[in-house]
């Protein structure tokens, strides 16, 4: 009998042990993010974002009129964000980089000059409407949950702004 | 002539029947190894269940602590490490009470005996034996393998660096000081605790005390071990590195002997195939049987002394005892260092020599037995390895999160189930080398008769075989590479969680792409492998080659693709040209792929047999490859 409890014991405790690293494992990733909800953030450097459209787009026409197609099996998610970066002093080290999410991994912008007066980049200092394009494939698009801003200066650079493809 | 041939008529019939002897030693060993483990096996595993919950918990719990500081990661697996090894003395000795070692004990010498209150209670045979296991226990590695979990689990929230960083001390004189008054500051403590031992022993300060040992280890693991590799940098710069140099290269060339070559040949020798095997295969299954016997107490060597010995034969007072009569008479700067001997040399009696004597009684049991005995450890021992491979294998690898949630199921294999049966093989070991001890102390014993020469023949060759046997063992180490998959050109197969496909292999001594019809020309030869990476989950890492022949290692040039890399839902393919020489182009050529991740999960790799013909030397010369570099990504 005494050996039963023995073996009960260490099963119970094997048991806690393995669910604390579960969940130890589950809420560190390689590569935290930080999501936000609401449709708008603010990230430590002071800069301000608010998504104002997140569309998906068969092809796209650049500033110098050429146009974009996406590669076979693929389609263009264009997210058009309105940003505040008055607040940002250091020029140096402030860039908007736009990533967009799924909840595996992101995709990096494709190389795309937005027409103008649309921004492809955010200037420290000013306020405006930056547009970026991402190659997304289609079998894919249905996991597309937020775009991604680079907070360089806080603790957790990757903070997501949940949102879907309309 | 003819004398000759009787001996070694003789000779061959001494190796038979010793190897007849080995053989029922090892049967016997392993049946009653068997035996004490299948009768035991609810309580070994559950004690070996709890030392692996102990391990686990306490890499979590220094994790944890790490946020705060990394110092006290330190206290974490201080904690974790002691209660490890007081399951497995524990288990030990369960294993030896059924196997009825105590009553072997007490037949060895039965009015000489001093009673031991380590037989009294178990919390009093912890107090006891703790130091001398963390002694061994560290010096097999097993608290570098605390150290590689814990900076694996701190690499998702710290920061494996910012663990390294913090305890480093060769960041800054302050680091270095920290870390030296820490490492002194621990060594005193453990002198301090000494003193309150031998004026009251409590189970709570004996504990306490190994705690503060491991800590002491493990600070020296993780940050001391930067002291000597600062140091080797700093003599690496001084001139009289460049005079080694130099006489090495005078002496190569007096000697007309490659020098730097030789001893690099030799040392690789020595690692690779001599120090494995008289390490891990040899020396480690004696320490644990040594550690066995500690168990139940160096004792048995005093009542051998005891028994051959009359009082006016004791040894004289020991090295301690001496400095210790001496301290109480001295003073001033002779006190002072009277004092360190003091406690350079109690560390020696609480770690080394109850070692020390123990490994002396077990080595008496006589080789045939040891032989036997590290065979059983070793063939459990790779049984386990072997299928914790194929356990590894059949999962496939997968991502760093994969792995380490992972990590500690598979661990159970070698940790509980392996542990288990080693602890079992430990225990009946241990009691046949109390009964040859018996047989041995016998009066009855007869004299070895004289000549003996042919079995002294006999014995070194079945050594030599041993030997060999054991050389093979260490060979036998299961690949690092876990995840090892072989495969042909066109055919898929995963790397960590991404779908890798050669597709065709050219090979000439020319380049040629769009933009530059003269992009490489080489007297040796030019191998292009066009192969694709499919990133179906996960995300982005960039997946590399190398060619294999044998030893010999290709990695890829600049005039294609370094590695291939695609995000999530994308296949990215790539032309990946190899310089290489024309008499590696054979049958043997294989190209490995493998990620550049910083930290993965698993030792992921995939082998792909590129079907070479051993004509293709012939091949080569005149013949231009076109290469696509970075062709346009697909979404599949």
């Amino acid at each position: 009998m005494r050996r039963w409890r023995l073996v009960l014991s260490s099963l119970v405790v094997a048991v806690v042990v393995a669910g604390s690293w579960v969940w130890w494992v589950s809420a560190h990733p390689l590569r935290p993010t930080t999501r936000v909800d609401g449709g708008s953030l603010v990230l430590t450097d002071g800069s301000r974002y608010t998504l104002t459209s997140l569309t998906r787009a068969r092809s796209l026409i650049d500033r110098f009129g050429a146009t974009l197609t996406p590669v076979a099996g693929a389609t263009f998610v264009v997210a058009t964000v309105a940003y505040d970066a008055t607040s940002v002093a250091n020029a140096d080290t402030y860039s908007c980089r736009l990533t967009l999410w799924s909840d595996q991994a992101p995709w990096s912008a494709a190389d795309y000059a937005a027409p103008q007066p649309q921004q492809s980049d955010c200037r420290a200092g000013s306020s405006g409407t930056v547009v970026a394009a991402f190659e997304v494939p289609q079998r894919y698009l249905a996991e597309v949950s937020g775009v991604g801003f680079n907070d360089a200066t806080g603790a957790i650079h990757d903070v997501v702004l949940n949102a879907t493809v309309n | 002539m003819v004398s000759q041939r009787r001996s070694a008529d003789h000779t061959e019939i001494g190796i038979l029947a010793l190897t007849r002897r080995f053989g029922t030693e090892l049967g016997a060993l392993a049946l009653a190894g068997g035996r004490a483990w299948i009768h035991l096996l609810p309580q070994l595993l559950a004690l070996t269940l709890l030392g692996w919950s102990a391990y686990y918990g306490s890499v979590l719990l220094s994790a944890r602590l790490a946020v705060w500081s990394a110092w006290l990661v330190i206290v974490g697996l201080a904690l974790g490490v002691t209660a490890r090894l007081a399951t497995l003395v524990v288990s030990l000795r369960v294993v030896a009470e059924h196997l009825g070692v105590s009553t072997l004990l007490r037949s060895l010498a039965s009015d000489e005996r001093i009673d031991d209150d380590r037989d009294q209670s178990l919390s009093r045979l912890l107090t006891i034996t703790m130091l001398p296991f963390l002694a061994v226990y560290a010096s097999f590695g097993y608290v570098n393998s605390f150290v590689h979990d814990l900076a694996m689990m701190s690499v998702t929230s710290i920061g494996l660096a910012t663990l390294l960083q913090d305890l480093n001390p060769t960041t800054s004189t302050v680091a270095m000081v920290a870390v030296g008054v820490v490492i002194v500051g621990l060594f005193l403590a453990r002198r301090g605790l000494d003193r309150l031992l031998d004026r009251r022993r409590t189970v709570v300060l004996g504990i306490v005390a190994v705690v503060i040992e491991a800590s002491f280890l493990l600070i020296v693991a993780l940050s001391g071990f930067r002291l000597v590799e600062a140091f080797q940098l700093w003599l690496n710069d001084r001139a009289v590195r460049s005079w080694i140099d130099t006489a090495m290269h005078t002496l190569s060339q007096l000697l007309h002997i490659d020098l730097p070559v030789f001893f690099t040949t030799v040392w690789e020798i020595f690692v690779e195939s001599v120090w494995p095997v008289l390490w891990e295969v040899i020396s480690q299954p004696l320490a644990w049987l040594a550690l066995t016997a500690l168990v139940f107490g160096s004792r048995v060597l005093s009542l051998q002394d005891l028994w051959t010995q009359t009082p006016e034969q004791q040894s004289t007072p020991s090295r301690l005892a001496q400095i210790r009569g001496q301290l109480a008479q001295a003073s001033g700067l002779r006190r002072a260092v009277l004092r360190v001997q003091d406690a350079f040399f109690s560390d020696v009696d609480d770690k080394y020599l109850p070692t020390w004597w123990a490994l002396k009684l077990v080595l008496r049991a006589g080789w045939l037995p040891l032989a036997a005995f590290v065979t059983a450890y070793n063939l459990v021992r790779l049984s386990g390895e072997w299928v914790e491979v194929q356990v590894l294998r059949a999962i496939g690898g997968g991502s760093f999160t994969e792995g380490l949630l992972l990590a500690p199921v598979v661990a159970l294999i070698p940790d509980v189930v392996v542990l288990s049966a080693q602890l079992a093989l430990l225990g009946a070991a241990f009691a046949r080398v109390l009964q040859q001890r018996e047989r041995s102390d016998s009066p009855r014993t007869a004299a070895p008769a004289p000549g003996d020469r042919r079995t002294s023949a006999a014995e070194v060759v079945l050594v030599a075989a041993l030997l060999a046997g054991f050389t093979g063992l260490s060979l036998l180490e299961p690949s690092q590479s876990a995840q090892q998959h072989t495969v042909a050109v066109g055919t898929p197969s995963t790397l960590d969680g991404k779908l890798v496909t050669v597709h065709k292999i050219r090979y000439g001594d020319s380049l040629a792409s769009a933009s530059n019809p003269e992009l490489g020309r080489s007297r040796l030869a030019f191998v292009v492998v066009t192969a694709a990476v499919y990133a179906r989950s996960g995300p982005a890492t960039t997946v590399t080659m190398q060619l294999h022949n044998g030893s010999r290692r290709y990695h890829s040039g600049s005039w294609g693709s370094f590695g291939l890399n695609a995000e999530l839902g994308f296949q990215q393919s790539g032309d990946l040209v190899f310089e290489v020489d024309p008499a590696d182009l054979s049958s043997h050529l294989e190209a490995v792929m493998t990620t550049s991740a910083f930290v993965t999960g698993f030792h992921d790799e995939v082998h792909i047999e590129l079907g070479i013909p051993d004509s293709a030397p012939a091949q080569v010369a005149g013949q231009q490859v076109f290469v696509v570099a970075a062709p346009p990504r697909e979404a599949p």
